[in-house]
């Protein structure tokens, strides 16, 4: 209850201060429009029907892009866990693939998917794929020896059954703890993957922010805030539960 | 010794040696070699020595976890021609954090394929008769040291195997759980009629509960003796009750003081 007020608290705060910055005339209103006139802004982008639009569209990238990318990377990332000689195939393909940002995909993806939903989903899917293929890596690797040694003395003798077993559940809290970053970073894969021209709240906000309309970026900005927020909300929820049996 | 059955070889051990440590690294040099030994069924074994000689790694390599550098291990299945079963508990009692009491009691089942109803029926009686009935549904984090090797004991013993192979399972208890324990253990073992394989590097402890000790010593280690221990199970108990008076006499005299 404590550390919720808190929450809110910092929050207030924030907002009092971006407020105060453009009313002190320490900033002009079009550089850094007050959070006070973003009401307004939301409404007509609401009311016209611009915003809605923009928010399916995105969601549906995101949904898509989110889940190829983690149920790709877990799969991956899980087996190299499990099988050393994968992983050691993979270190230098990773090391390759890696520092590439989802941005620089941009041209492939105009160039094999077209401006479509389909190349905006591959650039999101792949920024959250190693992700959670370095999560599911590393908490499979990180498995206790002596479970798996318990799980072979009681008869699980196939690594297919010791995976359900043991690797699985005793890799989860990383596993999740992967997904949980992955949430924030679709959502950022969402504004680079929108700004060639596919609908979605990544292209408004660009529109927007070609026109100088900033009350119109920020507005945007907090969109995609708020939806992150959501869902990181209902994910730790989730989370809580699956790893009751924690202290 | 159980009466119940005829006395059977059950585990027969033939010129086993072992350079391999418990994490299957080569050691480049026998930690025990020219293991010659046989268990008849129902025996309970406690094999003892100082640490170092590869007493829990012998443990494993009975249980087919890590294969013998040399000589062989043969296991007989209580029943002929089914499957041999081998109920392990570690000295951790090596719990798994994300399953309540009786899901970690019912693991061994679950390899065995039986109906999960039965499996739930099993491990709840395994638990009861180690004394934790009502404490099924407890995370392994909300019970004691204790209860969390009785669930491991429990584990072990809700497949009813033929083999029961324990590594210094009582080492990290307390001295009076590990009594406790240990007439635990021997009532689930009478009843069971199990072969047991105990590891243990305390003394005192063999003498309680085996039939008989075998000591391995040296480096590499060999078996350096095989003894019975002569004295009934009922003057065992006796004697533990007589010990444990006079220690607590002792123990008054010294607070009075």
């Amino acid at each position: 209850m404590r550390s919720s007020l808190r929450a809110l608290f910092g929050l207030a705060l924030f907002f009092l201060l971006w407020e105060a910055v453009p009313q002190l005339g320490l900033l002009t209103p079009i550089l850094l429009p007050p959070p006070s006139s973003l009401p307004a802004a939301f409404l007509r982008e609401l009311k016209s029907g611009a915003l809605p639009a923009a928010l399916s569209n995105s969601l549906s990238h995101y949904a898509i892009g989110l889940l190829i990318g983690v149920v790709l990377g877990l799969a991956v990332g899980v087996l190299a866990g499990l099988f050393k000689p994968l992983d050691e195939t993979l270190s230098w393909v990773v090391r390759v693939l890696r520092p590439i940002p989802g941005l620089a995909w941009v041209p492939f993806a105009i160039i094999w998917f077209g401006v479509s939903t389909a190349g905006a989903i591959f650039i999101i899917a792949i920024g959250v794929f190693w992700i959670e293929f370095f999560a599911a890596l590393a908490a499979v690797q990180g498995v206790e020896r002596d479970q798996i040694e318990l799980a072979r003395a009681f008869g699980f003798g196939g690594w297919r059954q010791r995976l359900v077993k043991v690797v699985l559940p005793a890799a989860t809290p990383g596993i999740l703890a992967g997904i949980r970053t992955s949430l924030g970073q679709a959502w950022m894969a969402v504004v680079a993957a929108e700004l060639f021209g596919v609908p979605g709240l990544g292209q408004r906000m660009m529109q927007a922010s070609s026109l100088l309309a900033t009350d119109l970026v920020l507005v945007y900005m907090l969109t995609i805030a708020a939806m992150y927020g959501m869902t990181d909300v209902v994910f730790n929820r989730v989370s809580k539960a699956l790893l009751a049996y924690r202290a | 010794m159980s009466t119940i059955f005829p006395a059977r070889t059950i585990i027969r051990l033939e010129d086993l040696a072992l350079s391999f440590d418990k994490q299957g690294n080569d050691l480049g040099r026998p930690i025990f070699e020219h293991l010659d030994l046989e268990i008849e069924q129902g025996e309970f074994i406690c094999v003892l020595g100082p640490s170092g000689t590869g007493k829990s790694t012998l443990l494993r390599v009975v249980a087919g976890l890590l294969p013998p550098s040399e000589g062989k291990v043969h296991l007989t299945s209580r029943v002929d021609g089914a499957a041999r079963r081998i109920g392990f508990v570690f000295q951790d009692a090596r719990l798994l954090p994300w399953r309540r009491a009786i899901d970690n009691a019912a693991f061994g089942l679950e390899a065995l394929n039986i109906p999960r109803a039965e499996r739930r029926q099993r491990a709840a009686a395994a638990l009861a008769q180690v004394g934790l009935a009502g404490l099924e549904q407890r995370w392994p984090h909300q019970l004691s040291g204790g209860q969390r090797q009785r669930v491991a004991l429990a584990r072990a013993v809700a497949i009813e195997p033929d083999f029961l192979l324990m590594d210094e399972p009582f080492a990290a208890l307390d001295a009076i759980t590990r009594r406790e324990m240990q007439d635990e253990l021997v009532r689930l073992w009478q009843a069971s009629g199990a072969t047991v394989l105990f590891v243990t590097h305390d003394v005192e402890e063999a003498r309680y509960l085996a039939d008989r000790i075998v000591v391995l010593e040296g480096s590499p280690a060999r078996l350096a003796a095989v003894r019975r221990v002569s004295s009934s199970r009922k003057e065992r108990a006796l004697r533990r009750a007589a010990d444990q008076t006079l220690h607590l006499a002792e123990s008054i005299e010294e607070w009075t003081i």
